[in-house]
């Protein structure tokens, strides 16, 4: 074995080792925080924030590509889960996915009604995003979780990954993706979903 | 049907379904345990997909909803108030009592930790520190400061008086820059120590921070590989309790 393939070898092993540990840790403390968050805890509420704004706001932009937009989505996400912070329950998910999950879902739901009301031409906005949506993969990220995440991309099909990424960054319906990429709807649906699935073995997602 | 509804899973996770379909969805992970599984799993996949694409939002933003707090009605627990009793509990009446008992498991890990430590300190990453970390943010004195660096991400700082015991958690700061690393500083007056080295090229990780008081100064600069014996200036940020 050459000296390049060793130390992918390795690389690759130590990446394994340290991204099981510190998302679980990370969890722990956003978990605490949204417990202060509860019984009506600010500074806890504030350090969860502190944490996880830059995710939700970043996610917000890169959908609604509007910085006015993406910030009253902000406000409304942070008021939503201060609202339910008691609702979270750690046994059926990360605080982390409890709180993308609701950021995402307004991000879409605005940027559908934004597109609605604007009478939005769908197509060449989601066409310029297609490659955004790629290079938001390709990206030169140096985070271990960046690192893996883009190379667990790369193990999906150019369908999979293209029609995850419009559904995923650009708020498309998968019927949009399937038109955008002229597939079938039966054969767009089944490749997210198996998508998602690889996704989930490469990035050793707890089953 | 059923079988129509299963495979709305992947673009139902991704909320690229509409209305009707997302309703349709729902009702049937009502019955279906296996589904729910599933979409908890895949909501977890495309949750680390998000850490890609991560911008620091102006502190405005932060502002106005700490604003916007008092005027929201706080939903109770769905189900038991077990959270709630718990964290009173904690945070409640026996806070002395607790912050000794705190305290007391605290000097015992110390005890313990160091003895181990000095075997295993170099050969395994201590995974006692994780803990540490966990029980200052958990604390019930912990006293928190905050800053966020020009350059992105966010660096807070976390201190109990009964644990005498500090946290720092750098997350997600601007990149270092090739063979640059972030590194921490206690800042006490002129007298200035290094608190800890991130790995080159990281730009999120979490120290526990011994020697700490509440006067005390947490500075993180940007320094070679490795890490400087004395800090570069300027410093990427300094965060403070006071």
């Amino acid at each position: 074995m050459n000296r390049d393939g060793r130390f992918l070898r390795n690389a690759e092993e130590e990446e394994a080792q340290q991204t099981a540990t510190p998302s679980g840790e990370a969890s722990d403390v956003l978990a605490s925080w949204l417990r202060g968050a509860a019984v009506g805890d600010k500074k806890a509420f504030t350090a969860f924030y502190g944490a996880t704004g830059p995710r939700v706001f970043g996610l917000c932009m890169r959908i609604l590509k509007n910085h006015a937009q993406a910030e009253e989505v902000v406000q409304e996400v942070y008021f939503e889960a201060w609202r339910i912070a008691a609702r979270f329950d750690a046994r059926k998910g990360s605080p982390e996915a409890w709180l993308m999950t609701m950021a995402h879902r307004r991000a879409v739901d605005r940027v559908r009604a934004w597109q609605a009301s604007e009478n939005r031409d769908a197509r060449f906005a989601a066409e310029a995003e297609t490659v955004d949506a790629l290079s938001a993969a390709d990206r030169a990220l140096d985070d271990l979780e960046h690192r893996r995440v883009r190379r667990c991309m790369k193990t999906l099909t150019e369908l999979q990954r293209r029609a995850i990424g419009l559904a995923y960054y650009r708020g498309l319906t998968y019927r949009q993706v399937a038109e955008l990429l002229q597939a079938a709807l039966p054969t767009v649906k089944t490749r997210i979903r198996d998508g998602l699935s690889k996704l989930r073995d490469c990035l050793g997602v707890a089953r | 049907m059923s079988t129509d509804v299963h495979s709305l899973i992947g673009p139902y996770v991704l909320d690229a379904v509409d209305d009707d379909e997302r309703e349709l969805m729902e009702r049937h992970l009502a019955e279906c345990d296996v589904c729910v599984q599933e979409v908890r799993e895949l909501r977890e996949t495309v949750t680390r997909m998000s850490a890609d694409v991560t911008t620091t939002p102006p502190d405005r933003v932060g502002r106005s909803i700490l604003e916007g707090l008092d005027a929201i009605r706080q939903e109770p627990p769905l189900s038991e108030h077990s959270v709630v009793r718990s964290y009173r509990r904690r945070w409640g009446r026996r806070t002395h009592r607790t912050a000794r008992i705190l305290s007391m498991v605290a000097a015992a890990m110390v005890i313990a930790i160091v003895s181990s430590l000095l075997t295993t300190w170099l050969t395994t990453p201590p995974l006692e520190e994780s803990d540490r970390i966990a029980a200052v943010l958990g604390s019930p004195d912990v006293q928190i400061a905050q800053e966020n660096p020009e350059s992105g991400g966010t660096v807070i700082y976390a201190y109990s008086t009964a644990l005498d015991q500090g946290a720092a958690i750098v997350n997600q700061l601007g990149e270092p820059g090739e063979n640059r690393t972030y590194q921490l500083w206690r800042i006490e007056g002129d007298d200035v120590a290094s608190a800890g080295v991130l790995h080159a090229g990281d730009t999120s990780a979490r120290f526990l921070l011994t020697g700490f008081s509440p006067d005390t100064v947490l500075g993180v600069t940007n320094e070679p590989a490795g890490g400087s014996a004395s800090p570069t200036l300027p410093t990427v940020a300094t965060v403070s309790l006071q």
